[in-house]
């Protein structure tokens, strides 16, 4: 055993404590209760104290702990080092475990009838979690870790050090940010929770909407951090991909919007008391259920991003049956006690808008659930088959008229406008929304969007300018973010186009008005590809980054954007061709004939000499401008290897082999060229996407975030 | 909550679910061999295998190409028109997304997917 794992273990033994005076204080009150929140005081302490543990073998360098050696390097800077703490399946549930502590702390710390209960549900799902770090503990051993490659005791030199490719300043904020809506909705599901054993419908929802709020926005912020993320430097080319990564958020997200809404309409006009307690509590359980999609492994080949199977599977798997049946049983005991008041029969009122535009947002998360988990429902039956991108795209049409057009309609239940400023709105959105098309796409849906977002832009100005209060400012300036969100997607896509071109060393390329001219490639211990690009006579160089990083031994690119006020210029470096390496060497299969360095090479096959305890070599058969030769690679009986190469008569030229496959009957030739040779220049394969507007996405997400920060600062109040 | 317009409500967006569900038939790309994506050319399809070592990645301004092996050994070529995904040299595995095109006898994938940035789990290398 060692230190970490003895603290987490501690921690588990003490949360049980915890849940277990917990239960006592349903007889004895007070004392059980003080016993048990002091002791979970305690567990914060020890994760605490756990956190720093890691952070110290990261600042350390202690590469016996497996964790480090995975995720870290010697001279990784500090930034990384910290962000490498949640690069990983193990450290990010550590986390996800502090973050829930420091709520469960925030959230008992005032005391009332609900807390014990509170507590105790905070507590489960912290014991949940402790169990899986005890099983996949960031503290394991790499000789434990990796048995047979590192002998007890034995420390490595260096980590293998992390991904280029999250070795971003996103990597520090997105993850943390995700883990506190994660961990958040926690409260919220342990005050309904509370709710349904005290049987008291009413006062949870006072008490969990703030940290709805809060969790709303986190996760929110976290899922628009990570699409800028992957649009500005993973290349992906877009900021979305309904990726099962990406769907795990969004769908819990969905719900916490939903839920906030319906907390909204309970505290207003006492409705949806029994939905809003399903609400919460799916909200909390789908948070579950989409890291279990995420990290158990389920998915790894539907995924771009990929999660080995793990053991973590059925700790997750357990963990979300023991919620779903706890708060399954718990609601169909209570379900038929729970009275809300009847909707009015009239339709178009606030709450019957905001209500059908609850069920458009839950039916809408749940398709993307089903979506998400196709591959393992149609797995049960079958061979697994996944549903296309264009399955979301289309589903999310008729959902994304309906959401806007019931924010549309609810504005119009509470507030009485002037029947000239609708006429007036109308007639201008409609013209904006086709003008803003037009030119670019036909398509009806693009316009109709357009036109709806256009007409609630507008009502909301003309709201804002006669009422700037607390509440409607917040859900306008969010309501608004939608409208624009929909307009940069709107652009971002349908008014967007890219294009594939070869260009060689020197030529230059026109991307709207700006001329991109190939400079090179300039290679250093990060390789990059060089671009000069010039606008109104004015030149600017510019780098990608272009290089195979050794850790990995993959090829990392990135984009170049040119961001402009009518959209970006995106720019991704598909393929370098460094003409020299094509001019003088070349892949043969048995029986191709190729040019090399200006010579015919013809590939026969392999001939193998063993050469007794000395090993073996395996010399090619090749004919080269007519006349026999056979180089080839030596290995030795150490694993060594050595090229056996050969000169062709008459020149100081070598051929020489770089790499073979003997399977597949295939070779890599080398021929030094000659001085005299003239070799191409490189070229370089670049795609060039035209991304219209794509501001006006990033602009939509931070209105609604604002709406969010703005609504929680009123609570706060 | 025994409001009939609600549940009306819902059954018209289940209702409008399943049309559109109905009206594409490249909504869904089930799991297939090697064999059955050439016997079923036009079907868009999901296949996996892992990328020929012995043959190049080749770029031309029109897109990339390259060559898969499946379990059983069998190849299949691959053309896509987009950009090459990070890490796709190192891949181990490769997830295309596309149809089967008989006149051309390629492979034409409209994505394509490959093991990624976030490496939860990593295989060892010292």
């Amino acid at each position: 055993m060692n230190i970490g794992n003895i603290i987490l273990s501690t921690a588990l033994m003490l949360s049980l404590a915890s849940v277990f005076f917990m239960i006592r204080s349903v007889h004895d009150e007070k004392k059980s209760f003080l016993a048990g929140q002091r002791i979970f005081y305690i567990t914060g302490i020890l994760i605490v104290f756990t956190v720093l543990l890691l952070f110290n073998s990261f600042m350390n360098n202690e590469f016996q702990y497996a964790y480090v050696f995975n995720n870290s390097s010697m001279n990784m800077p500090v930034a990384y080092k910290i962000a490498a703490m949640w690069a990983g399946n193990e450290g990010s549930f550590l986390i996800w475990l502090l973050i829930l502590n420091i709520c469960g702390i925030i959230a008992i710390r005032k005391t009332d009838e609900f807390t014990p209960i509170l507590l105790t549900s905070v507590a489960i799902a912290q014991i949940f979690i402790l169990l899986i770090l005890l099983v996949k503990s960031p503290f394991a051993y790499v000789w434990n870790f990796f048995p047979g490659d590192f002998k007890l005791g034995e420390i490595p030199g260096d980590g293998s050090g992390m991904n280029p490719l999250l070795m971003d300043p996103w990597m520090i904020a997105h993850p943390p940010i995700l883990f506190l809506g994660y961990a958040s909705s926690t409260i919220p599901f342990g005050y309904a929770i509370a709710a349904l054993i005290r049987g008291e419908y009413d006062s949870w929802v006072k008490k969990s909407y703030p940290w709805v709020i809060f969790s709303m926005l986190t996760l929110g912020v976290g899922i628009f951090m990570g699409g800028y993320w992957a649009y500005k430097v993973l290349g992906w080319g877009g900021y979305w991909g309904w990726d099962p990564v990406e769907n795990s958020s969004l769908i819990p997200w969905l719900v916490s919007v939903a839920l906030m809404h319906g907390l909204m309409l309970q505290s207003r006009k006492q409705l949806l008391k029994r939905t809003n307690i399903v609400m919460a509590l799916s909200y909390f359980i789908l948070v579950f259920f989409s890291t279990f999609l995420t990290r158990s492994g389920v998915l790894s080949e539907f995924s771009v991003h990929s999660f080995g199977k793990s053991s973590v599977l059925y700790f997750l798997l357990a963990n979300i049956i023991f919620f779903v049946g706890v708060s399954g049983f718990l609601f169909i005991k209570r379900y038929k006690q729970i009275e809300s008041k009847k909707f009015s029969t009239d339709i178009f009122t606030f709450e019957g808008m905001t209500v059908y535009g609850i069920i458009v947002l839950l039916l809408f998360s749940f398709i993307i659930l089903a979506g998400t988990t196709m591959p393992i429902i149609t797995g049960l039956f079958n061979s697994p088959a996944n549903v296309t991108e264009n399955f979301y795209n289309n589903i999310s049409i008729p959902f994304g008229i309906m959401i806007l057009s019931f924010i549309i309609l609810s504005a119009f239940t509470i507030r009485k406008y002037e029947k000239s400023d609708i006429i007036i709105a109308a007639i201008f959105s409609i013209t904006t929304g086709v003008l803003f098309n037009i030119f670019a796409t036909k398509n009806p849906a693009a316009i109709l969007f357009s036109v709806l977002s256009f007409f609630l832009s507008t009502m909301i100005f003309l709201d804002l300018k006669k009422n700037k209060k607390g509440i409607i400012l917040s859900s306008r300036i969010a309501h608004l973010g939608v409208a624009i969100f929909v307009l940069g997607v709107i652009s971002s896509n349908l008014h967007s186009w890219s294009e594939q071109k070869q260009v060689t060393v020197g030529e230059t390329v026109q991307a709207g008005s700006k001329s991109i001219t190939l400079k090179g490639f300039k290679e250093e211990e990060k390789s990059h590809v060089l671009l000069s690009i010039s606008e109104n006579g004015k030149t600017a160089d510019a780098r990608m980054a272009y290089y195979i990083d050794p850790k990995t031994e993959s090829l990392y690119r990135e984009p170049y954007i040119i961001t402009g006020i009518t959209g970006d210029i995106y720019i991704t470096p598909q393929q370098y061709n460094f003409a020299s390496v094509n001019f003088s060497s070349a892949m043969l299969h048995e029986n191709d004939e190729k040019n090399i360095s200006g010579y015919k090479v013809k590939f026969y096959g392999f001939i193998s000499n063993s050469m007794g305890s000395q090993g073996m070599a395996i010399r090619t058969d090749l004919m080269v401008n007519g006349k026999k030769y056979f180089p080839g690679i030596k290995f030795n009986s150490a694993g060594d290897t050595e090229k056996i190469d050969q000169r062709i008569t008459g020149t100081d030229k070598t051929i020489s082999i770089e790499s073979l496959d003997a399977t597949h009957r295939s070779v890599r030739i080398f021929i030094t060229p000659g001085k005299d040779a003239v070799i191409p220049p490189d070229y370089a394969i670049l795609e060039i996407s035209h991304k219209k507007f794509i501001w006006v996405v990033w602009l939509g997400t931070i209105l609604i975030a604002a709406g969010f920060v703005i609504s929680l600062i009123r609570i706060r109040r | 909550m025994k409001n009939k317009k609600i549940l009306v409500f819902i059954a018209a967006l289940i209702l409008l679910v399943t049309a559109i569900l109905s009206l594409s038939d490249d909504l869904f790309s089930p799991y297939v061999t090697f064999q059955y994506a050439e016997k079923h050319p036009g079907k868009y399809v999901q296949i996996i295998g892992k990328r020929a070592k012995d043959t190049e990645v080749t770029h031309s301004a029109a897109g990339f190409t390259f060559t898969l092996i499946d379990e059983s050994g069998s190849r299949l070529t691959i053309f896509h028109n987009g950009v090459k995904p990070q890490n796709f040299e190192h891949t181990e595995q490769v997830v295309v997304l596309g149809k089967y095109s008989s006149d051309k006898t390629i492979f034409e994938a409209d994505k394509v997917l490959v093991k990624c940035p976030s490496k939860y789990e990593k295989e060892k290398n010292k």
